[in-house]
């Protein structure tokens, strides 16, 4: 069986991963217009490696962090997603242990940063961090609130994007059920003449049948 | 030292990984100096699988009989849920009491929601003894959460706010109650820290 047509079915059956990049990244900036940030960026967990990934990231530092690593166990996002209680950190830049860490990892120190779980049902999918946003009168447990609503929408759009990427494994790695539908799709294809018009219509006949009423 | 389920707790070489732990026992000893501190790490050995080293470092630290255990930790996963809830009773009953951290996030998570732990919440003023009751539980108690100076590992301290860092504060305060009074049940002294709180009039009549 070739990739071409499992690819096909893919792009057919589930929305592009720019898409759903699109809404992380969107968040991301939105989060860090809102708060008057320097950036803000949202940590995918990795269940297989057991690490935490970027897969948005905006302002100082961030154009380089998408797609890089770092252990799930260590550090402020890792401590959020374990804990899973946001936190508010400052004076940031004081702490050289941290300084040292952050700065190796993105050429950016942050004096502030903001991190919050992103919960979705029963999971933790990730950590949404906002760095050096600026005192403007907002007290922190307002900050809290509306760093956790933010929290809401970024968790939704990483659990589509979680979602996409699976559906997406199985249809072009073989295997469950959708696997059913691109060999079928595949052996469609293979036809000519009469007989493809067959299958088609076959199928057609066949999708009108399925269909829920 | 067995502790179930396959885990065992062990005398730790690395020390707090992160600063959850330091900042939290920072808190506990300015509101109780006198106390004797224990760390039970349950965090840096990564996400996956932390849950079920939560429950086995909670059952240990119940089982040593500790009179006040500091949870600024909870966990969202519903399998987890009777076991710890299981573990809250057994705390509850045996005269362990837990303090644990809510969450305002749109999501289920335990401990915090039961009945026999005490809740915490934040308040946005620096008194570290004051206390709030709500009236509208789940979250029992608001304490010092908001831009607090905490212990930080490697010296000095880090500027904070969470619910994480409010929680150490009641179990700090249990502790002082217990030092004097020792005869009390974990059900009287979420009573006391009622009856203290600044927004309670006239508890006693």
């Amino acid at each position: 069986m070739t990739d071409q047509p499992r690819a096909a079915v893919a792009a057919g059956v589930l929305p592009d991963e720019a898409q759903h990049r699109a809404l992380l990244q969107s968040i991301v900036e939105a989060a860090r217009a809102i708060f008057s940030a320097g950036a803000a960026s949202i940590f995918l967990h990795d269940e297989e490696t057991d690490e935490l990934v970027f897969e948005a990231a905006t302002g100082e530092g961030g154009g380089e962090l998408v797609g890089s690593r770092i252990p799930s166990g260590t550090g402020i996002a890792g401590w959020v997603l374990v804990t899973r209680q946001p936190l508010v950190l400052s004076d940031l830049a004081n702490d050289p242990r941290f300084a040292r860490d952050v700065a190796e990892k993105t050429g950016y120190v942050p004096s502030a940063l903001m991190a919050v779980p992103l919960l979705h049902d029963e999971r933790a999918l990730g950590v949404l961090q906002v760095l050096d946003s600026r005192e403007d009168g907002r007290s922190g447990l307002e900050e809290m609130d509306l760093l956790g609503l933010f929290a809401s929408q970024a968790a939704i759009a990483l659990d589509l994007l979680r979602g996409a990427r699976r559906a997406r494994a199985v249809i072009e790695g073989g295997g469950g059920d959708i696997d059913a539908v691109t060999a079928l799709a595949t052996t469609v294809e293979a036809l000519d003449g009469e007989r493809r018009d067959a299958g088609v219509a076959l199928l057609r006949a066949l999708e009108l049948v399925l269909r829920p009423s | 030292m067995a502790a179930g389920d396959g885990f065992e707790v062990v005398a730790d070489e690395e020390g707090d990984l992160c600063g959850h732990g330091t900042a939290c026992a920072g808190i506990v000893r300015q509101l109780a100096p006198e106390c004797s501190l224990h760390s039970v790490r349950v965090l840096g050995a990564g996400y996956t699988g932390s849950g079920d080293v939560l429950l086995a470092g909670l059952r240990w630290a119940i089982e040593q009989g500790f009179d006040v255990v500091n949870m600024s930790i909870s966990t969202t996963k519903s399998k987890f849920a009777t076991v710890l809830h299981e573990l809250a009773d057994s705390a509850y009953f045996g005269r362990t009491i837990l303090c644990a951290s809510a969450h305002n996030l749109a999501v289920e998570s335990y401990p915090w929601r039961f009945s026999s732990v005490i809740s915490v919440g934040s308040h946005e003023e620096a008194d570290p003894r004051l206390l709030y009751a709500n009236p509208t539980p789940p979250v029992e108690f608001f304490a010092r959460g908001v831009d607090l100076d905490v212990a930080w590992p490697g010296g000095g301290t880090l500027r904070c706010t969470g619910n994480s860092f409010a929680t150490p504060h009641v179990a700090g305060l249990c502790a002082l109650a217990l030092a004097k009074h020792p005869h009390l049940t974990p059900f009287q002294v979420k009573h006391l820290l009622y009856l203290t709180a600044a927004n309670v009039r006239g508890g006693t009549r």
